[in-house]
């Protein structure tokens, strides 16, 4: 059978970064794109089918942490990750809500393993 | 009495008498002359001689040892006179014996018996007369032209009488005046006694070294009696009481012998006495001319033990002192010499100290820098956040360009894709110059350049600052700057002043919370060629005890990762260094106001 392709959502208050996030993946991954976390939150209610969501962690309104703290316990089936400038996540590491991390300037390769093995993950499941 | 007083009286009193006698013998001679027999011639013989007599007898009294001349002439009178009255009559004889007995009774016997003597005398004369001028005795010589005249014996019996009472008056008053004299020289002599005697001073006179005679205070001082002293030996007087003295006997013999020649000496004798009491006395001694016979040596000893004791009692005194002086010379030297080396453990402590302070300068420098690296530290994090995410504009575009040359024909038409590949192109060039500057406004700030005269743009230097700052200030703080429009140079370290906006501004960045408000106003002043850089925040604000301290080293209010307390001590030196100066105001709660001002160089004037 054939993978269907991985649907996420990134969020970030840079808009450049969401559009040259939506170029890199093009053909690989379907990237759903929110300057904000209420955005981001939108998104979410009307969306069923996201595989897992990447968040900047420094953003105005919202910070990233304060997203997925609130959108993990609505979504508690979708993996939420950490996408930031920052090198190190402490306060990520010791928080259950965030799957992972990935530090900008982002490798291309990781994002696309992990969304592959998120959705081999979720046909398994569904195949059981 | 007075001694020339009686000596005048005698003199005088000698005089009248030898003028009487020299009248009577005139008076006798002449009586020759008118002798007209050989009996008158032998009467006027005979009563020359008893004149004589007389007169032999007062120059004999002037002598010192008249008795036995005296006696013989007595003796020759009496003989004389008996012979006158058996051959010449009674008459001569009578008036022999008025005449002469008052002036030799007067003599031996009283006064009261010389009157008797002399009323019994002048009634034998009387009668005589009386007897011879009635006839009732005839006598050998010419009777009635002499003896039988009443006149005759009147004048004879007067002149007589006169004669040989002013001789016995003149041997009574002689007589009373020797006994008033004898009395005097006694007085003279007991107050000379009661003097020597009582004399404060011992006296001792000494004939040939033996003792002679001495005062009671003499006996005092040698505790003994006078028995004792007398006739002894000056040695033996001293021998049996004395042995350790301080001057032996041949030495004393010495200075007897001396004081023959000299007359004076004064010498001071240690004396033991009898009861062992030791007494120290001060003798003087003189030679004594001119009395009696033989060698005399006058010895005054006075007790000097009181004065020996004080003097030795001073004496020792002054050794004491003089031991405790140099006892505490002795110490001083100690003392100066604890002191020396307590002042070369000063020097050292001293040299210790300056070497502390060497490398507590070496310390400051290393903390100043240790402090930029700190400051760096704080913002690395947010700097690599802030490089990072431009690179992440070059990476995903190299992505994207990746995936437009792989899935480019999906994407739309060759126009649209020539849109997405410019778009992609600009970001990535975004990326790049917000890299760039990044890294530049890092440089500015960390790099080490000496030089003060940097020609530095503070509004430059602010909005690189800012940059460098943004990631800390973008979440929370609106950030306003309101620069002048005339370039603000200023002739400094670029780095420096860097250091000085950084910490200023993250200080404000760090003061606000949740939300707030920063801004950064420059003003150049073209009257007084000041720039005025000016950073307000409306954050927490500093308390009005804690701002005098803002530029101390180590004050901090931050907990400690977020600072070293240095920051605005290091502000502080670098705004001094470039002379300028610094002014912070602030309300507790309501915000800070730090305003900088420069002084625009001269010769940048006309920049």
């Amino acid at each position: 059978m054939r993978e269907r392709i991985p649907r996420l959502l990134y969020i970030d208050d840079e808009p450049f970064n969401l559009e040259l996030f939506q170029l890199t993946f093009f053909g690989s991954i379907e990237v759903l794109i929110a300057s904000s976390a209420s955005d981001a939150l939108k998104i979410l209610e009307k969306d069923t089918a996201i595989d897992l969501v990447i968040a900047d962690l420094e953003m105005p309104t919202t910070s990233g942490i304060e997203f997925i703290k609130t959108a993990k316990v609505l979504y508690t089936e979708i993996p939420f990750y950490v996408l930031s400038g920052y090198d190190y996540f402490e306060e990520c590491e010791e928080l259950e809500v965030v799957s992972g991390f990935f530090q900008k300037p982002f490798k291309k390769e990781e994002i696309l393993t992990l969304s592959r093995k998120i959705i081999k993950e979720s046909q398994r499941e569904i195949i059981r | 009495m007075n001694p020339f007083i009686l000596k005048f009286k005698k003199i005088s009193l000698y005089k009248i008498i030898l003028l009487f006698i020299i009248v009577a013998l005139i008076g006798n001679l002449l009586s020759y002359k008118r002798s007209y027999d050989l009996d008158m011639i032998y009467a006027s013989v005979t009563q020359t001689i008893m004149i004589l007599l007389g007169l032999v007898t007062l120059v004999v009294k002037k002598n010192t040892k008249p008795e036995n001349l005296v006696s013989i002439i007595v003796v020759l009178m009496i003989l004389y006179g008996g012979a006158g009255m058996v051959f010449y009559g009674f008459s001569a004889s009578c008036k022999f014996l008025l005449f002469l007995g008052p002036l030799f009774f007067a003599e031996y016997v009283s006064f009261k018996k010389n009157i008797v003597f002399f009323i019994s005398g002048l009634g034998v004369y009387i009668l005589l007369a009386v007897l011879i001028i009635n006839g009732v005795i005839r006598i050998p010589i010419d009777h009635n032209l002499y003896a039988g005249k009443i006149n005759a014996w009147m004048i004879d019996g007067v002149s007589l009488l006169v004669i040989s009472y002013t001789g016995f008056l003149i041997k009574i008053s002689s007589k009373e005046m020797k006994q008033t004299y004898l009395k005097e020289l006694e007085k003279s002599d007991d107050r000379f006694q009661q003097i020597f005697n009582n004399s404060n001073e011992a006296i001792v006179l000494l004939k040939d070294f033996v003792m002679y005679d001495c005062n009671k205070k003499m006996l005092e001082l040698f505790d003994c009696e006078k028995d004792f002293i007398l006739n002894k030996h000056v040695f033996l007087v001293g021998s049996h009481s004395y042995k350790n003295v301080l001057l032996n006997d041949s030495l004393l013999e010495v200075i007897l012998e001396e004081t023959q020649h000299e007359r004076v000496r004064i010498f001071e004798w240690e004396f033991k006495k009898a009861s062992g009491e030791k007494i120290v006395l001060e003798v003087s001694l003189i030679k004594v001319e001119k009395l009696d016979d033989g060698a005399y040596t006058q010895a005054i000893l006075r007790d000097i033990t009181l004065r020996k004791n004080k003097e030795l009692a001073q004496l020792r005194y002054q050794k004491l002192l003089e031991e405790q002086v140099q006892y505490r010379t002795e110490e001083l030297v100690k003392l100066n010499g604890v002191l020396l080396k307590a002042n070369a453990e000063l020097e050292n402590q001293h040299h210790e100290l300056t070497n502390t302070v060497k490398d507590l300068n070496n310390a400051k420098n290393h903390l100043v820098q240790s402090e930029k690296m700190a400051s760096i530290g704080v913002l690395t994090a947010g700097v690599a956040h802030e490089i990072n995410n431009p690179l992440n504009f070059i990476q995903s575009g190299i992505y994207s360009f990746e995936n437009i040359l792989e899935n480019g024909h999906l994407m739309g038409s060759p126009e649209e894709l020539r849109k997405i590949q410019r778009k992609v192109l600009d970001q990535m060039n975004e990326g790049v110059y917000r890299v760039t500057n990044i890294v530049k406004g890092l440089n500015r700030f960390s790099r080490e350049n000496k030089t003060n005269s940097e020609r530095c743009d503070l509004n430059e230097v602010i909005k690189n600052c800012l940059l460098i700052l943004n990631h800390e200030s973008k979440d929370t703080c609106k950030v306003m700057t309101n620069f002048c429009k005339e370039n603000p140079v200023v002739l400094a370290n670029e780095g420096k002043l860097h250091q000085v906006f950084i910490n200023v501004i993250h200080n404000a960045i760090q003061s606000i919370d949740t939300k707030g408000e920063i801004e950064v106003t420059t003003k150049t002043n073209l009257i007084t060629n000041k720039i005025i850089v000016t950073v307000r925040d409306n954050g927490c604000g500093i308390e009005a005890d804690n701002l005098k301290k803002v530029f101390d080293p180590f004050y901090t209010t931050k907990r400690a990762e977020k600072g070293t307390g240095l920051g605005l001590s290091i502000v502080y030196g670098i705004i001094r260094e470039q002379q300028a100066e610094v002014e912070v105001t602030s309300v507790l709660g309501k915000g800070t106001t730090i305003s900088f001002i420069f002084t625009k160089e001269q010769k940048l004037l006309n920049v």
